[in-house]
């Protein structure tokens, strides 16, 4: 109860009524009624100490005395800036950190689907031993669809970038074509006309259905956009509705824009050899087992793959069985790309909190002791103990409270800068880390834990303070325990330890980054500009795709600032991969697996502009076309598995292909390149001509390369009205500079180097600020006894040298004491290094080296004030 | 601002007293505050003088711990006042502390009473 329960003038009531009543009895007894009122009060006494009682007796009192507490707490710390803004921003720092590195964790690992019951979606996916290979095709999905009982439903989706056009305007967006049941499945309302169902698979009328943000993006919100057209292909959708705002789609990341009905009579539904689905979702029936869902299903598909034409080894590897996987949180590929890393995170924000509160701990208690003759007096003047140690709490939560908002605006910060970091690159990911209550509660939590933890051994010390013996001798005498020292010493020492865990981590993070950037990845990653290129529908047949791509080329090419221009379908570290099965004379293929070679087609130039280098042969030209001999072009690794020792040039390479083999003559051997990750060795390559294709292709990426430094931004208009200049229906998306493609592959390292060398700088600066205070307070306090020392004989320099022994012994057991917890820290995060293992001495050698040196130096301006401390003023005014 | 934690030792005894005399005042109806401590001063013959500024916390105390109830009326000569009335939970009170009181008392007097041991 924090209301009075009675109010101050019931009271007064009461006690005007007493008097009254008592002056009636001093008139009942012959006093004349003028001094019998006079005389009641006189009676009654101390009117004001009545009402003081009565005041504290009531509960409210505890309320008044926090907002009293508050105002003397504001007071207090407007009188020491320097200790109030080192405090709040290490709090700051700490919070910072710790609801930033949440609300990613939240957003990314922990957040569920917003549908309907989300724990009881599931992903049907096929497995072999070569673990989990997406879900079965479209016919498999029928199947499994019809004949399992234990799914209250069931459908597929699979999303691609599309090129649409909207009123006659062309874009890409995320689009998703699923099952009319989708919607139904995951149990969503729409936000605005209608979603789709069963019917609508008949395509009768053709229906289509758009994200809240795509409507809020494209249209504003505009709800006139309901029946508008939108072309895919050749085929006109009709918008019937918008899905909800906080819904993005099944894939964390990756925000579908326009969901429309599978077309089961099209191409991909009916060749049933492509497994093309990007998912199939079942809601388990409630109360079904999981385990006797996935044996059914499991059943059902091993039936339906036994027709199956695929080799039995392939199916093994990866399509042997059908398993069930939980969907609550959506698909899980951002998940398993980042749960490592931000475990990583999570546990140098932890690390950087618990810094911060022995830092603020450390300020505390030096304020604290500094504070001694404050709370003595108080004591001595009556105020209780539990009192002032309340007192203290309320401060240390104020401070913490001022610490969280700036922490909280840093978060922000923090995080919108790392959701830009995540939507650059070809493939961006959108991830939604704002402000939820899930943060703000847990930034509260973290708050109040971290300023309870903090202020509890400060409080704890003003709790034993004896009044007594503190008037009498004084702060100085007080403060010299050896008890206060030794924990002073303690906690800088512990700050010291946590920073070399920091700093380890942040030195292994940033050396991983910089040998990832020392990989030789095959290709120059300087100046070029990459953009995608889709035809408009209708180029069905190799010959006029190809002379479009020939007049955009060349039209590029004219243009005054290229110096290079080149075609191929993708390029390196893009993301994208495409593999076949090749027939080599004299290589016999093991597996299946040996037979795969990946490829890409090209067009002349394209080794030039990447920069990649021939080792022998000859490069492409654009004589390597439709009516001469069939040329390719291999890498490394390609010649070395398929021949050996042997020259392949001149050999020939039999591509097998529905619908007939076709065959290449190799004519040169190129370099290794990296193509789809940093880290892994480079992959058996082969390089087709783009004008003699294996297959038809809609969309090529364009690489250009200017001919000024820097300038490739710039060729972006000239490029983009050259291309439009021979079709104007080409979709240009995807811009992107071969730079921050390769960047965007090293998203993780980037942020790791990032985050963990700025949490590890700053937590040295803080433990130097913590030594640095501890000292400087300590020599302020020992100035008498430096005084006697000097004028007994020691130099300045020898009391000098003996401030800088003790931070260094300080200095050394906290780096003692962290060095098992570094090397544990690093161990577990081994798996993320690059070029440096945690075994690595050099690592922690160069993290204490740093940590003792700007130990030292925080050390040297308290020491050179303890040298230039005069022994005679000391001696005379203490 | 206050010596509430160093106090409360010394007060402890006083107000347990006054708690009792105030139960005891009350046993036979209601009573307002200046009512009550007439009747401990008059019962006391004077010996004791209650003060009111102990008076009004300790009925607010035993109010907060339900001992008593307090309602405003009107008094024999037409002032209003609060009156408090004994609970139940009051006169159970009122009963342990008397019979608790009545063993110090005799405790007491048996100490003051006894013959010196050593002697």
């Amino acid at each position: 109860m924090w209301f009075r329960k009675r109010r101050d003038s019931d009271f007064d009531a009461e006690i005007e009524s007493h008097i009254l009543l008592e002056a009636d009895r001093l008139v009942a007894e012959g006093m004349p009624p003028a001094e019998a009122e006079a005389a009641a009060r006189r009676a009654f006494g101390n009117l004001t100490i009545a009402r003081e009682k009565f005041f504290e007796g009531q509960r409210w009192l505890w309320f008044h005395q926090l907002g009293q507490d508050l105002r003397y707490g504001f007071r207090s710390l407007r009188k020491a800036p320097a200790f109030t803004a080192v405090v709040i921003l290490t709090i700051a720092l700490g919070v910072g950190a710790n609801t930033g590195v949440f609300s990613l964790v939240d957003a990314v690992l922990l957040r569920a689907l917003p549908v309907e019951n989300p724990q009881e979606l599931v992903f049907l996916e096929t497995a072999g031993t070569a673990g989990p290979s997406g879900p079965p095709s479209y016919p498999g999905f029928s199947r499994l669809r019809d004949e399992t009982t234990s799914f209250s439903g069931m459908a597929a989706f699979a999303s691609d970038e599309l090129r649409i056009e909207i009123d006659g305007r062309l874009e890409q967006v995320m689009g998703q074509a699923t099952s009319g049941n989708y919607f139904q499945v995951l149990g969503l309302k729409p936000r605005l006309g209608r979603l789709m169902d069963a019917e609508d698979e008949k395509l009768a009328p053709a229906i289509t259905v758009i994200s809240e943000r795509y409507w809020r993006r494209r249209f504003g919100e505009d709800p006139g956009v309901i029946g508008k057209s939108i072309s895919i292909g050749r085929k006109t959708f009709t918008i019937v509705g918008v899905t909800p705002a906080e819904f993005f789609g099944l894939q964390p990341g990756s925000p579908v824009d326009i969901t429309f009905p599978i077309d089961k009579n099209g191409e991909l539904v009916k060749n049933s050899e492509t497994l093309w689905l990007h998912g199939i979702i079942a809601r388990l029936k409630p109360g079904a087992s999981a385990d006797a869902a996935q044996a059914e299903a499991d059943s059902i598909y091993r039936s339906f793959m036994s027709t199956s034409r695929f080799p039995t080894d392939l199916i093994a590897k990866h399509w042997r069985h059908l398993q069930l996987l939980s969907a609550a949180r959506g698909m899980d590929g951002l998940r398993r790309r980042f749960s490592k890393p931000l475990y990583a995170l999570t546990g140098i924000a932890g690390l950087v909190q618990l810094l911060a509160i022995a830092n603020v701990a450390n300020l505390l208690l030096a304020r604290g002791i500094s504070r001694g003759r404050e709370f003595a007096i108080r004591l001595a003047a009556g105020a209780g103990r539990t009192r002032i140690v309340r007192q203290l709490l309320t401060e240390t939560l104020l401070l913490f409270c001022l610490g969280a908002v700036p922490g909280a605006l840093l978060a922000g910060w923090g995080v919108r800068l790392i959701e830009s970091l995540f939507r650059q690159g070809r493939r961006p990911i959108t991830i939604e880390a704002g402000l939820n209550w899930r943060v703000l509660a847990f930034a509260l939590v973290v708050t109040f834990l971290a300023g309870l933890i903090s202020g509890l051994l400060p409080a704890w010390r003003a709790f034993r303070t004896d009044p007594e013996r503190a008037i009498r001798e004084g702060q100085e005498r007080m403060s010299e325990s050896r008890g206060s020292a030794m924990l002073a010493h303690g906690l800088v020492a512990f700050q010291v330890g946590l920073s070399l865990v920091l700093l380890v981590g942040a030195v292994a993070f940033v050396k991983t980054l910089a040998s990832l950037r020392d990989v030789d990845l095959g290709f120059r990653t300087e100046e070029a500009l990459t953009m995608s290129l889709r035809l408009p529908e209708g180029y069905t047949h190799a010959g006029p795709s190809i002379a479009v791509w020939n007049q955009a080329l060349e039209s590029v090419r004219r243009l005054p600032g290229v110096r290079a221009a080149a075609l191929s379908i993708f390029t390196p570290l893009s993301g994208r991969d495409r593999g076949g099965l090749v027939r080599v004379r004299g290589y016999e293929p093991a597996t299946t697996e040996d037979a795969t070679i990946h490829f890409n087609h090209v067009s002349e130039g394209y080794f030039e502009v990447l920069g990649m280098s021939l080792l022998r042969g000859r490069l492409f030209t654009d004589r390597d076309a439709e009516g001469t001999t069939r040329v390719a072009l291999i890498n490394e690794s390609a010649a070395r598995k398929f021949f050996g020792d042997r020259d392949p040039i001149g050999e020939s390479l039999e591509f097998r292909r529905t619908g007939g083999n076709i065959t290449y003559r190799i004519v040169g051997v190129v370099r290794d390149t990296k193509h789809m990750n940093l880290r892994e060795p480079s992959k058996r390559f082969a390089f087709l001509p783009l004008r003699q294709p294996r297959d038809v292709e809609q969309r090529v990426t364009l690489i250009v390369a200017p001919r000024t430094p820097n300038g490739e931004m710039k060729l972006l208009r000239p490029v983009r009205n050259g291309i439009l200049s021979v079709d104007p229906r080409i979709l240009i998306s995807d811009v992107i500079t071969i730079r921050s493609q390769v960047d965007s592959t090293l998203l993780t390292e980037r942020l790791l180097s990032g985050l963990s060398s700025a949490f590890g700088l700053l937590a040295m600066v803080l433990a130097s600020i913590g030594l640095y205070g501890v000292l400087s307070y300590r020599i302020g306090r020992q100035r008498l006894s430096i005084g006697i020392q000097m004028a007994l004989g020691a130099s300045p320099s020898f009391v000098a040298f003996n401030v800088l022994r003790q931070s260094g012994v300080v200095i050394v057991i906290g780096l003692i004491a962290g060095l098992p917890f570094a090397m544990v820290a690093a161990r577990m995060a081994d798996t993320m290094f690059w070029g440096v293992k945690a075994s690595d001495p050099l690592i922690y050698i160069a993290s204490a080296g740093l940590l003792a040196i700007v130990g030292i130096a925080s050390a040297y301006l308290p020491a050179r004030r303890a040298a230039s401390i005069d022994p005679a003023t000391a001696l005379r005014h203490g | 601002m206050s010596t509430r934690d160093t106090e409360n030792e010394r007060i402890a005894l006083l107000q347990g007293t006054l708690d009792l005399l105030i139960l005891r005042t009350l046993l036979f109806g209601k009573e307002h505050g200046q009512g009550i401590a007439r009747a401990i001063q008059a019962l006391s013959g004077n010996e004791l003088l209650v003060d009111h500024g102990s008076l009004y916390p300790a009925l607010q105390r035993l109010e907060a711990k339900g001992l008593v109830t307090a309602e405003w009326g009107t008094s024999g000569n037409n002032r209003k006042a609060r009156y408090y009335t004994l609970t139940p939970a009051g006169k159970k009170q009122l009963i342990s502390e008397t019979r608790q009181w009545e063993r110090i008392v005799a405790a007491v007097a048996r100490v003051l009473a006894a013959e010196n041991p050593s002697g």
